[in-house]
């Protein structure tokens, strides 16, 4: 059985507790480990630990944050890490941010509010993909 | 016309014959006219007064040189006469002394000449007055009488004394005696008849000097009456050219300050009453005249102008108006995108932490749950009282949560629709047949109303008019406003059916049209209709009749925005109070 390592980006500090109750069981069951930070600095100083970005799974970012932005980092994770998955969450579902993720090699779009249950499928089918 | 336009046709007195007959000289020529006569009368006047006067004076002076002329050569024959009368008696008593005697009768022969030389100059004198035409054939007579009468006179009486002084041939040595006998026949030549006839000269010459005199006299007063004749003529023709030129002045002056006067008056009359449509009457063909045609003239001038400028100032005002209104329409305009954009703003900002919200009651809706599962696995091991009082306080806590959860959801809604509100035309424009369109969100808004109450049912009366050219328009959004129509009318008639039971037969007419260049559908429910009241506030952001949590209030103006704002088409609504409600949107082709 192997754990999915995800590293959320939300300058919200509430999203962490959220994601942990939402994911409470997968967490107990120990099939997704999640990882918060709070903005795009911290979580390219987090990956740039080497045994970091090589387990992590998937890049979950917003895109809305104050300082480097999740479409910019989404750019700079890119260009570091291409095989890395990264999707893209905003509550601004509007037509240019999602065009621009794609052309950044975003794998996905979520809009808010999340939907968890497609959100926890969505991981499974990475998780089998990598096996 | 007016009646002030009446009074200004101001017909001309009758009865000024001069009037017609001078309007019909220009007033340069009137001047020369009344100038021309008035100074002919006076140059005639003074003319005929010199020549008369003149004539009259002539002759009354010729008379009088003639007849003072006359009186002098009278006068001179008759002291010649006397003279020589008078030498010829001194002669008697001179006869004793030859040489004295020889000097007087010297004298008497000087005299003798100048009344020989007298006599012949009267005749001859008398004979040019006659002539002449000074003295009348009468006058000239009874001189002819006296020339006649005295004929030969003279010279026989001077001859007959000439022989006497010679036959007496007196010397300084004649005799007493001799010289006695010489002084008897000088004193018989004295006395003789010759001698008193010589003397008769002199006494008719006497009568005939003071009729000379009269008649001098007389002609002199003719001078003086010729002389005044003249003066009188004279002043008269000044006189009368001075009446003329003031008359004619006066009837001039008239005759053109009068149609002046009344050109005014026009005048005066437009500039205060500021009625353009006014006309100078026009009196002649003169100068005056051709001002008042000009006047006219240019007064049709000023009237097209002012009615032009009418027209320009109504075009203008319109325009403004239309200004104005597009202006206070772009206001709105602006206000309603900028409130739009403040909307998106607000919404965006509100949907993150409403998120939250929700997120959170959702996991605690489950993790109540959970827990109540869990009270229930060890209800067996707990104290009933306090088993009952917990499972009460964790049932509340499910309920509150349940309710955050159902709320923050109602936001979440009416977030999204003011974010679509907000978006709307982002949308994709394509070529759509309006019927289609229109069918398909009546018959969704049909199920979603059947999905909610399954004992929800209508009748359809549809009349799709199959001419509809296709319009290009933006089909999600327009999809959403006959839809949201569609979803009130069956709202509508729920709430009816729900008031009036069986008896009641519910019906959705939808109709399209084509006409004008327009396309129209028309979505009639029979269902609760609106009061007057609800009608006007009915495309009012957030008015809702639902009750709380079923409406939003923003569909209706979500789709008054569509259709107006977005598509330049028009919505509106009819309606009447528990009877039926008819919404029309019409879209431009």
């Amino acid at each position: 059985m192997t754990t999915a390592h995800i590293l959320v980006v939300d300058d919200e500090p509430d999203v962490e507790s959220m994601f942990r109750q939402k994911f409470r069981k997968e967490i107990k069951s120990k099939k997704i480990d999640f990882r918060f930070a709070l903005s795009a600095a911290e979580a390219l100083t987090y990956l740039d630990d080497s045994s970091a970005h090589a387990e992590a799974t998937l890049i979950l970012s917003d895109i809305n944050m104050p300082g480097m932005n999740g479409l910019e980092l989404l750019r700079v994770l890119k260009e570091k890490y291409p095989p890395l998955p990264v999707f893209m969450v905003t509550a601004y579902g509007d037509e240019q941010s999602q065009q621009t993720a794609k052309s950044y090699g975003a794998s996905g779009f979520i809009n808010k509010p999340v939907d968890f249950s497609q959100l926890k499928q969505d991981i499974f089918n990475l998780v089998a993909e990598a096996l | 016309m007016n009646t002030k336009y009446a009074l200004s046709r101001v017909s001309l007195p009758v009865g000024r014959q001069m009037k017609p007959l001078l309007n019909r000289f220009k007033v340069s020529q009137r001047i020369t006219l009344g100038f021309a006569v008035a100074l002919g009368l006076a140059f005639t006047g003074t003319s005929v007064g010199v020549l008369i006067g003149n004539f009259y004076q002539d002759k009354a002076i010729a008379e009088e040189d003639h007849y003072r002329e006359e009186v002098a050569l009278l006068s001179q024959l008759q002291a010649g006469v006397l003279q020589a009368r008078t030498h010829q008696q001194q002669l008697i008593p001179l006869s004793k002394f030859p040489e004295d005697f020889q000097e007087e009768y010297s004298h008497i022969i000087k005299h003798a000449e100048t009344i020989e030389l007298l006599w012949g100059r009267l005749i001859a004198f008398e004979a040019a007055a006659r002539d002449a035409g000074i003295v009348d054939e009468l006058t000239y007579d009874s001189f002819d009488i006296f020339f006649n009468t005295y004929d030969g006179v003279p010279e026989n009486y001077l001859q007959e004394l000439a022989d006497l002084v010679e036959s007496i041939a007196l010397t300084p040595t004649t005799a007493p005696a001799e010289v006695a006998v010489a002084q008897q026949r000088l004193l018989a030549f004295t006395n003789s008849d010759l001698a008193i006839s010589f003397d008769g000269i002199s006494d008719d010459l006497s009568g005939t000097i003071k009729q000379a005199n009269e008649d001098l006299s007389a002609a002199r007063q003719a001078a003086d009456a010729a002389h005044q004749l003249r003066n009188q003529i004279m002043l008269a023709s000044m006189l009368l050219s001075s009446v003329m030129a003031v008359l004619l002045a006066i009837l001039i002056s008239r005759s053109i300050s009068r149609p002046l006067v009344a050109l005014e008056n026009t005048a005066v009359q437009i500039s205060e009453s500021d009625s353009f449509d006014l006309r100078a009457a026009v009196m002649g063909e003169d100068e005056v005249g051709t001002v008042a045609t000009a006047f006219n003239l240019l007064l049709n001038r000023v009237e097209n102008l002012l009615c032009e400028q009418r027209l320009r100032e109504e075009d203008l005002e319109n325009a403004n108006h239309q200004l104005l209104s597009t202006q206070s329409q772009m206001i709105a305009q602006e206000k309603l995108a900028s409130l739009g954009s403040l909307t998106a703003g607000i919404a965006h900002e509100i949907k993150n932490p409403l998120n939250f919200v929700n997120n959170f009651a959702e996991l605690s809706v489950e993790l109540a749950e959970e827990l109540i599962e869990e009270i229930d696995g060890q209800k067996e091991q707990l104290d009933p009282d306090f088993l009952s009082e917990i499972t009460e306080i964790v049932d509340t806590l499910k309920g509150n949560v349940s309710k955050i959860d159902h709320h923050g959801k109602r936001a979440d809604k009416i977030v999204a629709n003011m974010l679509q509100h907000s978006r709307s035309g982002d949308s994709e424009w394509t070529m759509v047949d309006i019927n289609e369109l229109v069918a398909e969100a009546i018959n969704l808004a049909y199920h979603g109303m059947r999905a909610k109450q399954s004992g929800f049912n209508l009748d359809f009366d549809t009349d799709y008019d199959t001419t509809l050219t296709p319009l290009r328009v933006s089909a999600q959004d327009l999809s959403r406003v006959f839809l949201n129509i569609a979803s009130n009318a069956c709202y509508a008639i729920y709430q009816r059916q729900l008031g009036e039971g069986p008896d009641y037969t519910p019906l959705l007419k939808v109709r399209t049209r084509q006409q004008d260049n327009q396309v129209s559908v028309y979505i009639r429910d029979n269902g609760s209709g609106m009061s007057p009241e609800v009608k006007a506030k009915v495309f009012d952001q957030f008015f809702t009749t639902k009750p709380t949590g079923e409406g939003t209030g923003l569909g209706l103006s979500l789709s008054y925005n569509i259709v107006v704002e977005q598509h330049g088409g028009s919505m509106t609504v009819e309606s009447e109070e528990g009877i039926y409600t008819d919404f029309i949107v019409t879209l431009p082709i």
